[in-house]
């Protein structure tokens, strides 16, 4: 039974990776099959001066196309031809699903005002409206109609929960105007004396200060080629137009292999994918716990520095496009937390593979690292991949140390969750089998570390000792965890207020942030008291561990994403 | 943390110290605390939707608490919660954890974690947190024979000066912070560079001149005037007139703007000043406590305009005492009576029985699917009407025969006995082929070129045609008015300037305009003549409509636009009150500074005060769109008193002046938008010393206090907080202020607390395991 839902579970979440497909972008008339036959290879090592920061072609066309249709592929087109198409044939635009609406709700109201609407538009079928509700993608004769205009507007007064949603749609109109579009492809390097201190200027404002320069004939030539839909011309337009902007000013222009370096990681998704290795490793781990499989524990191991090795890539790559260390947004915070966790188990399981703790840390923090990959891979809204610059107030050391500390005490906390609900599965188990449980033998004596060092009276630890209940495994395994977790969420706490002191002005304001970070520690706390005084000790334990990682998931989440705090960028 | 059997309580104090030495309080502490810090900090949900906002509702802001987060946690429930449980953890160490070295880390977290707690009272209970902006420059002017006069260097911002020869006017035109040196021998420095537009009085020797100042360089200060190059319209005196001054005379400079001292947050305060003839003494500050922050308190609901169905928390009735010897109003009392989280002052009408005829109604309008907009329209004022003046008209006539949906003219030709009123259906200056029209029975025919219904004539509206009229054998044209006898021809030669000559009318055929009802605009709202009869004339085709108007119910022309009236009031009076914005409306960032409070002070009428930020001392000193509108108010005693809410200021100790910002931006340099900017660093001065950089987490102290980079002034490239002027910003800095007794202390407790759990945690289990290691040995050696 474990066997045909753990496959089902994999059917269910390879089913979500795949969402419904919006509207092709029309091809130019003149040649069938354009977009297929383009070659942007050459734009690869090319930048974009974008928000003060080089980007990629590629990051560029995701960042700019990620305020138009959100986590969708417009007009089903890589971002790179999509934006292209968008600057040069915009009219081919117009009834295309290109604008991405997020709130379900919204889509609804959008679609009442439509359906009511005494004019309502040709495009605006049934089917079509149903396909918008579904996908979120509409056209812009959809969000520019004066019926849902008005609803907008309207709703816009509704600041709490319309303002920002109303604010995207407009925002998503106005990025994808083609002379918008025009002015944010800043690909030409200025020149001169302190050049790295000015902007770059668009290929438009080339072309008109210098229309003989070989920047301008590239790109004339490409659009020439685009409109008419003669992909041979687009592609030598494009292979003489890559080196002719690294030309104009190649001292401050970024090096070719960061900029190549930058568009894989896009093209690649982040890695996030991922997900799905380490679901495979949870799913071997788990027939080594309820089975005792060994095969199964070396296939989870094995499984898990595979997805570990591509996330540490991944990691390191942003690390290298990004040109700092990646912490500094949801995404970053939440995908390099659960690499932590991998680091982690990479350190400490070498010394627990001959132990009764095998493989249960290593399946935490798979666990862990396949929830954010998948969150990251199925909400790209949310955990958005782009890579912009730090905020000023993030340009401080304490960056690293406070948000490093606390991440990865989040990262514990929910390997501790994990072991704990193991813990609460299996004694629930036991309570249906009706078992007597041995209370006494359901907790680890020596607490965390002691339950790895200290030993018993015959001169073997419980962390080896086969006389070790499993229910002792799990919770030493819980105590491992939630120690090291509290040490490191309070230092954590402590650096934070350090940091916040000669940032804000004060060590503690007690913004919602710092105190759910608190309300987890003072969780730990009664969950390190309560084995004091609770008769059940291992039970309670692995309910509070639970607990704590509730309150540090709403913390995350819910404080982050719906009550603003100072906090709001991570 | 053994956990050791209690001792039987044998008496009172036994069972008190017993009691604070149990875990479980200690638990039960723990859990308290939890859960009182987070209905504080989150709220409480009331959906199962808990990523909505909505569905977090706020204990601590209902009105029977007004509490802000800092208040919440300052709270006597959260103050005794956390000093029982230092009580239970200082009482439960002592009796029941042996200090040793086994025992030492919970030693250790426990004398750590007390600390901090106490560090935090003395950290909370001194806290002084609040900011202050410092301008970039001000505008020192002596002008002979005036009073001298400083100004903030603010874009928009004006100044008058007073003289017997008249008034000079000055105004900030521009700002440039990075203006380039290109000459002399500083070429390619730059300079904080403002230029001033400066109008001297009526008839003195110069014309409007502009004067640049350069901030550090006096020596390079220089005026731009006028010239007579149409290319180049504006010119630099020195190569025009040959020096770089209009007016020697004139003196100007830049100067360094003090600040001295700084607004604590959430900490209002009414200051108080009076004005007696042309002066105005300080501003005298009176604190404000108990006010209200997050509800509307409105005693009578008549006093403000607001939705149907809102609801309003008990009213509040707070006096405020003056506590400065120099208080203007000494021994008077202020009552707080009304607050208002989030209004404004708006002019409306309330219905009035025996009032005189003033109607008033509300208009709504819809083109087709298109938003509607709702507009109010005043038929006696309408200076007060929301709807655009060139589209909407609202018209009161007290006879039938005043309706004119087209406007006409009266023709009398006396020699032929001709007296007619002929309607106006197009005029040529709009349409040429409008064709002159025969005035039946005479040699003469007209035409109307224009008509301008607001013309202005001695600061009297005078509604004016322009006729062309023609007796067969010449053409002449005319200006036609209500009142003929203000008629005239024009001459058929100009005058010696080139412009029109009028002549008197010629008197073989007298005209008379009638301007149309409600001018010429497309719609226009008619009430009258009986009082509750309402019509709206629609000029949309060459035929003007009158349609009659029932409320409620609308009114669909051709074009598809919808005009419903919802309201008609004939008698109505004009009233000032705060608006209240629907709570859906408000902002949560805009916090408490679109605040309004109602005061009332003895001997003279009551005033509504909006919330500024900073209590500036005049227009020539606020910073724009900060605000600055002190409410003035006259005893009955005939004193004239003005009153400001604001927040409470403390003296900094010292004086701050901000001699320059600069923004550290990423690659390409600053855009204009946050993105660009890695840093922004306020070089400051403390009294008059080396120049002190304040930047983005790295704060300076100064006379006790810690000054932070807090608020900038960003680029308004549309002027919208300038009064339409651009600004490139970097004119202001806001830092932000505050003490910290007692940091070093909780970083004491929280460093001690850390290392005791390590070593609870890690050395702990050594100690132990070596401990057994000891045992184990001598069992087997048999020691």
């Amino acid at each position: 039974m474990m066997r045909q839902l753990m496959i089902l579970v994999a059917l269910c979440m390879t089913a979500l990776a795949h969402g419904q497909e919006p509207l092709q972008a029309p091809q130019p008339e003149a040649t069938g099959g354009f977009f297929d036959q383009l070659d942007l290879s050459p734009f690869d090592g090319t930048a974009v001066w974008q928000e003060g920061r080089f980007k990629s072609f590629e990051s560029a066309a995701n960042s700019t196309l990620n305020y138009v249709s959100g986590p969708r592929s417009p007009g089903r087109l890589p971002h790179r031809v999509a934006l292209l198409d968008l600057v040069l044939r915009p009219a081919a635009w117009t009834d295309v699903d290109l604008h991405f609406v997020k709130k379900k709700p919204m889509r609804g109201h959008i679609v009442q005002a439509l359906r009511g609407a005494s004019n309502r538009p040709a495009i605006a079928t049934d089917e079509r409206l149903q396909r918008f509700m579904e996908t979120g993608l509409a056209p812009r004769a959809f969000l520019e109609h004066p019926a849902v205009a008005t609803m907008l507007s309207d709703l816009q007064q509704d600041v709490l929960r319309y303002a920002t949603p109303v604010e995207q749609i407009q925002t998503s109109l106005i990025v994808a105007k083609g002379d918008v579009l025009r002015r944010e492809l800043a690909m030409v390097p200025p020149i001169g004396e302190g050049a790295s201190e000015r902007p770059w200027r668009s290929l438009d404002a080339e072309l008109e200060a210098n229309p003989d320069s070989d920047v301008s004939k590239a790109w004339k030539s490409l659009q020439a080629g685009w409109r008419s839909g003669d992909a041979q011309m687009v592609n030598a337009a494009i292979a003489k137009l890559a080196p002719a902007l690294r030309a104009v000013n190649g001292d401050i222009y970024p090096s070719e292999g960061r900029m190549k370096s930058e568009s894989l990681y896009f093209r690649l998704g982040g890695l996030t994918r991922g997900w799905i290795i380490y679901l495979a490793a949870i799913i071997a781990l788990l027939m080594w716990i309820v089975y005792g499989w060994r095969g199964a524990l070396w296939t989870g191991y094995g499984l898990f520095l595979i997805a570990f090795a591509l996330q540490t890539f991944a990691v390191f790559l942003r690390m290298y496009v990004a040109g700092r260390w990646p912490n500094t947004n949801m995404f970053e915070a939440v995908t390099t937390s659960t690499w932590f966790g991998g680091v982690f188990v990479v350190l400490i399981e070498p010394w627990l593979t001959r132990t009764r703790l095998a493989g249960l840390f290593v399946l935490g923090a798979a666990g862990c690292s396949m929830i954010a990959l998948m969150a990251a891979h199925l909400d790209p809204v949310n955990l958005n991949l782009n890579i912009s610059n730090r905020m000023p107030v993030l340009h401080d050391v304490w960056l690293y140390i406070h948000t490093n500390v606390i991440i990865f005490s989040y990262v514990l906390i929910f390997l501790a969750s994990v072991t704990g609900l193991l813990y609460l599965v299996r004694r629930g188990a036991q309570r249906i089998k009706g078992q007597d449980i041995d209370l006494s033998r359901e907790w680890a004596r020596a607490g965390g570390a002691g339950f790895l060092i200290v030993p018993r009276v015959k001169g073997e630890t419980a962390l080896r000792a086969q006389s070790t209940t499993f229910g002792q495994v799990l919770d030493g395994a819980t105590m491992i965890l939630v120690e090291l977790a509290a040490i490191l969420l309070w230092a954590g706490l402590a650096m934070g207020a350090i940091w916040a002191d000669h940032s804000w002005g004060r060590p503690w304001g007690w913004d919602p942030k710092e105190v759910f970070a608190l309300e987890s520690f003072f969780i730990f706390a009664i969950l390190i008291h309560i084995r004091l005084t609770a008769k059940d000790k291992g039970w309670w334990t692995a309910l509070l561990a639970l607990v704590g990682c509730a309150a540090m998931i709403f913390n995350w989440i819910i404080i982050n994403f719906t009550i603003s705090g100072l906090h709001s960028y991570a | 943390m053994d956990s050791r059997p209690q001792s039987t309580i044998s008496n009172p104090s036994t069972g008190f110290v017993g009691l604070f030495s149990s875990v479980k309080v200690g638990l039960v502490l723990l859990g308290l605390l939890i859960i009182y810090s987070a209905v504080g900090s989150a709220g409480i949900p009331v959906s199962y939707a808990l990523w909505e906002p909505t569905t977090w509702v706020k204990i601590r802001e209902h009105p029977w608490l007004e509490m802000t987060e800092m208040e919440w946690f300052q709270w006597w429930p959260f103050v005794t919660l956390i000093a029982l449980t230092c009580l239970v953890m200082a009482v439960t160490t002592i009796r029941r954890i042996p200090l040793n070295w086994i025992n030492a880390g919970v030693w250790m977290v426990h004398v750590g974690l007390i600390t901090l707690a106490v560090a935090c009272v003395v950290y909370f209970s001194s806290k002084v947190e609040g900011d202050v902006p410092v301008a970039r420059a001000q505008i020192h002017i002596e002008v002979p024979g005036g009073a001298p006069v400083t100004m903030l260097a603010m874009p928009g911002n004006a100044t008058k000066v007073h003289t017997d020869e008249g008034d000079w006017s000055f105004r900030v035109t521009s700002i440039d912070p990075e203006w380039e040196l290109l000459s002399g021998d500083d070429k390619g420095e730059r300079a904080h560079a403002v230029t001033v537009s400066v109008q001297p009085p009526a008839g003195h020797e110069h014309q409007m001149f502009m004067r640049q100042l350069l901030d550090g360089y006096p020596q390079y200060t220089e005026d731009i005037i006028r010239s007579s190059n149409a290319h180049q319209p504006m010119a630099r005196a020195k190569k025009t007139l040959g020096r770089p001054l209009v007016d020697d005379t004139l003196k100007m400079s830049l100067q360094p703007a003090v600040a001295d001292r700084f607004y604590l947050q959430a900490e209002p305060a009414i200051y108080v000043r009076e004005v007696t003839g042309g002066n105005i003494g300080p501003w005298i500050q009176r604190p404000v406590h108990d006010l209200p922050r997050f509800s509307d308190r409105v005693r009578d609901p008549e006093r403000v305009w607001v939705d149907e169905g809102a609801r309003f928390a008990a009213p509040i009735d707070i006096t405020v005492k003056p506590v400065d010897d120099q208080d203007p109003l000494k021994g008077v009392d202020l009552r707080i009576t009304d607050y208002l989280r989030h209004a404004r002052l708006k002019v409306g009408d309330v219905p009035v029985e025996d009032g005189p005829i003033a109607p008033a109604a509300t208009l709504k309008v819809q083109i087709g699917d298109g938003a509607p907009s709702t507009y109010e329209l005043f038929a006696m004022e309408p200076e007060g009407n929301t709807a655009p003046a060139d589209i909407f008209g609202f018209e009161w006539i007290d006879d039938e025969a005043a309706l004119r949906t087209a406007p006409e003219l009266r023709i009398e030709v006396p020699a032929h006995e001709v007296d007619v009123i002929v309607p106006v259906h197009g005029l040529a200056d709009a349409s040429p082929a409008v064709e002159f029209q025969e005035v039946e029975g005479t040699p003469f025919s007209w035409r109307v070129r224009f008509i301008d219904d607001q013309l202005k004539i001695a600061d009297q509206i005078r509604p004016l045609a322009q006729i062309e009229l023609t007796d067969g054998e010449m053409t002449w044209k005319r200006w036609a008015f209500e009142d003929p006898s203000l008629n005239g021809d024009l001459a058929a030669e100009p005058d010696a300037g080139g412009h029109d000559r009028l002549i008197p009318a010629d008197p073989r055929i007298v005209t008379t305009y009638r301007p149309a009802t409600g001018s010429i605009v497309p719609f226009v709202l008619v009430a009258g003549p009986d009082e509750n009869q309402l019509r709206l004339i629609s000029r949309m085709s060459i035929n003007a409509d009158v349609l009659d108007v029932e409320i409620g119910e609308t009114i669909e022309i051709a074009g598809g636009a919808k005009f419903t009236v919802t309201r008609h009031a004939p008698r109505t009076r004009r009233e000032t009150r705060p608006q209240i914005t629907p709570w859906a409306q408000r902002d949560p960032r805009t916090m408490d500074r679109a605040s309004m409070m109602r005061v009332e002070t003895p001997g003279a009428p009551p005033a509504w005060l909006s919330m500024h930020q900073y209590a500036f001392d005049s227009p020539e000193q606020a910073i724009p769109g900060m605000g600055y509108a002190p409410t003035t108010i006259r005893m009955h005693d005939g004193r004239v008193m003005q009153l400001l809410y604001s927040r409470q200021s403390k003296p900094i100790g010292g004086e701050i002046t901000l001699d320059g910002f600069r923004i550290k931006s990423h690659v390409g340099g600053f855009t204009g938008t946050v993105s660009s900017v890695l840093n922004w660093i306020s070089e400051l001065r403390f009294d008059g010393g080396d120049v002190v950089e304040v930047s983005v987490n790295d704060p300076q102290p100064y006379a006790g206090l810690w000054f932070f980079q807090s608020q900038w002034d960003p680029p308004d490239p549309r002027g919208t907080r300038t009064g339409g002027i651009p600004s490139a910003g970097r004119n202001y800095t806001v830092l932000g202020v505050g003490n910290r007794w007692g940091v070093w202390t909780m970083l004491f407790g929280a460093v001690l607390s850390t290392i005791g759990m390590i070593w609870a945690f890690y050395v702990k289990p050594v100690l132990r395991r070596r401990q057994m290691e000891r045992v184990t040995t001598q069992l087997e050696t048999g020691a």
